[in-house]
């Protein structure tokens, strides 16, 4: 290990050189318990919740809850659900049927189903479900950092390709909420009893749910290989960590502001940010701060909104779930209205989009924030050109 | 550029890896490989005098992942019970986040779960690599951490990176 390790050293020491490769969104979908693709988009402009009680989505392990969750349909309570996800992505064009063109195949999630062989393994399962739809490429490798993954993976696939080190990179972030799970978030207490009301005065926790996004990301050699273009581009990204808690995020957002700042250091102000928005009464704030650190005055003016009381959080998948709506956002310049959220919370000054206020605007560049447990902070900004 | 490059290595029983001292009011309760992962930090730091920058990232490339706790989290979801405790401590990420929280360290924290197949670890490199080029990551404290049989093996390096 110790020879690998300076093998690498020595790779980091050779390897400074500028490049001003740009960084394309080739390819994005999502799946979500409101759906995906074109009926996602306009159940989520409309305003549309897809969470049903988890007494229906799990009759034998809560037959009396009935705390809201947004659960994908048609996986019954007893199967392994990260592998019928998969399919229902593979079926629905969410995982493209040319992936295994790309260069790289990364993924993202958290722990993944809780029983049987691949428990805490999701990366096995996304390699068994590539194999039966025929792709030849390995899974080269799954990021872990909590609730942040997604926006993580997406992040260092935009490094590799910006870095000149590939072309064309697919990832691929999926999570599930199986009874399980439910059982240990609701021991935690991170569940609202009514729903998540991001932003809001009265909100009092998140709303988990389950799905799973793509995403492909390429120089103009990348679009060339698989005959795509695009308009929209991955303009700049930033990591940090609270460092403090486990699961609390550190008060005054100094440490995502620096995430966020690194993340927006070309783009400047962002003409909407798709927050993380949980609806928990710590991480809101703190997240708030961070912007207020960072824009000061002008945070109170940016168009923000948030998508966790409309699909849920999506766990390991949230981040790039979110960065796909984000990127429809600007593609679609249709800023998204915050579902659940009714009343501002009059310690949070943001401009947040309120539910059902979708409207059609003018929109250049986007931002989407992700926090996770660890304290990890993920900010990836987009533009169009 | 990489300025500097120092190595350490930890190989310890899972029995004899206690929580370390340094967590002590903050939070115990990480998984055993976990602790190995702040104890080889340790002996890192104590062989050469370094004194981390707080910019600095954790990056952990593992096999295996928190073991221990999946399994309690897995027995315990096959008896109905919540045992949140494990639960929220169980993923990899952990094995980055907990050494954050050991040294106050507040560059990205993060956990790469790979498989055998040892091409895996030549893109972990790659990323990590052009994560430095852009300059979205500053100074690195690489980690390796992984199950092996009864031990905990860990390897940790610390790479600096001197910004154009």
């Amino acid at each position: 290990m110790c020879s690998n390790l300076s093998l690498f050293f020595n790779l980091i020491k050779s390897a400074i050189h500028m490049s001003d490769n740009k960084v394309y969104v080739a390819f994005a979908n999502v799946l979500t318990c409101l759906g995906d693709g074109l009926a996602l988009q306009e159940r989520l402009f409309k305003g549309m919740c897809g969470f049903s009680p988890a007494s229906t989505c799990f009759p034998e392990s809560f037959p009396d809850e009935n705390t809201p969750i947004g659960v994908i349909k048609d996986i019954s309570e007893s199967e392994y659900r990260i592998p019928n996800i998969l399919k229902k992505m593979s079926a629905t064009g969410v995982i493209p049927s040319w992936i295994g063109q790309c260069d790289h195949i990364f993924s993202a999630s958290s722990l993944g189903d809780l029983k049987g062989k691949n428990a805490g393994r999701p990366i096995n399962d996304i390699e068994a479900h590539l194999s039966q739809i025929g792709c030849e490429k390995n899974v080269d490798l799954l990021v872990s950092s909590a609730c942040s993954s997604g926006t993580d993976v997406l992040g260092q696939a935009y490094a590799m390709v910006k870095s000149g080190a590939a072309n064309i990179i697919a990832v691929l972030a999926v999570d599930c909420l199986d009874p399980a799970k439910l059982r240990q978030h609701l021991a935690l207490g991170t569940q609202s009893p009514e729903g998540a009301m991001p932003l809001d005065t009265k909100r009092n926790g998140t709303t988990f749910g389950e799905g799973g996004a793509c995403v492909v990301v390429a120089n103009s050699r990348g679009l060339s290989q698989i005959g795509e273009t695009s308009d929209i581009t991955i303009r700049g990204f930033g990591m940090s960590c609270d460092a403090s808690d486990i699961t609390a995020p550190a008060e005054h957002g100094q440490f995502l502001a620096k995430a966020i700042s690194k993340a927006t250091a070309s783009v400047g102000t962002p003409d909407f940010i798709n927050l993380h928005g949980s609806g928990t009464p710590l991480s809101d704030a703190a997240e708030a701060a961070a912007l207020t650190l960072v824009f000061a005055e002008r945070a109170h003016d940016i168009p923000v909104n948030g998508t966790k009381g409309a699909v849920g959080h999506l766990l390991g998948a949230a981040g790039l779930a979110e960065a796909v709506i984000s990127i429809w956002a600007l593609k679609n310049q249709m800023l998204l209205g915050t579902v659940g959220h009714s009343e501002l919370d009059p310690l949070i000054p943001l401009n947040v989009i309120g539910a059902g206020a979708s409207a059609e605007t003018t929109l250049r560049s986007g931002l989407s924030i992700t926090c996770g447990f660890g304290g990890v902070n993920s900010c990836i900004a987009f533009e169009r050109e | 550029m990489m300025e500097q490059s120092i190595s350490s290595r930890l190989k310890i029983s899972i029995a004899d890896c206690k929580p370390p001292a340094r967590l002590k009011g903050k939070d115990v309760r990480c998984d055993p490989l976990a602790s190995a992962s702040i104890r080889c930090v340790e002996r890192l730091l104590s062989e050469s005098s370094l004194m981390l920058p707080e910019t600095t990232s954790v990056v952990v490339i593992t096999k295996t992942g928190c073991v221990s706790h999946i399994n309690k989290v897995v027995e315990a979801a096959q008896q109905s019970r919540p045992r949140q405790g494990f639960f929220s401590r169980g993923g990899p990420q952990m094995l980055a986040n907990y050494c954050s929280i050991a040294f106050d360290l507040h560059g990205a924290s993060y956990t790469y779960f790979i498989q055998q197949n040892p091409d895996s670890r030549t893109v972990v490199e790659n990323i990590v690599n052009s994560l430095v080029k852009e300059k979205i990551l500053e100074q690195v404290l690489l980690i390796e951490a992984d199950y092996v049989g009864d031990e905990l093996v860990v390897e940790a390096m610390y790479l600096d990176s001197c910004l154009l």
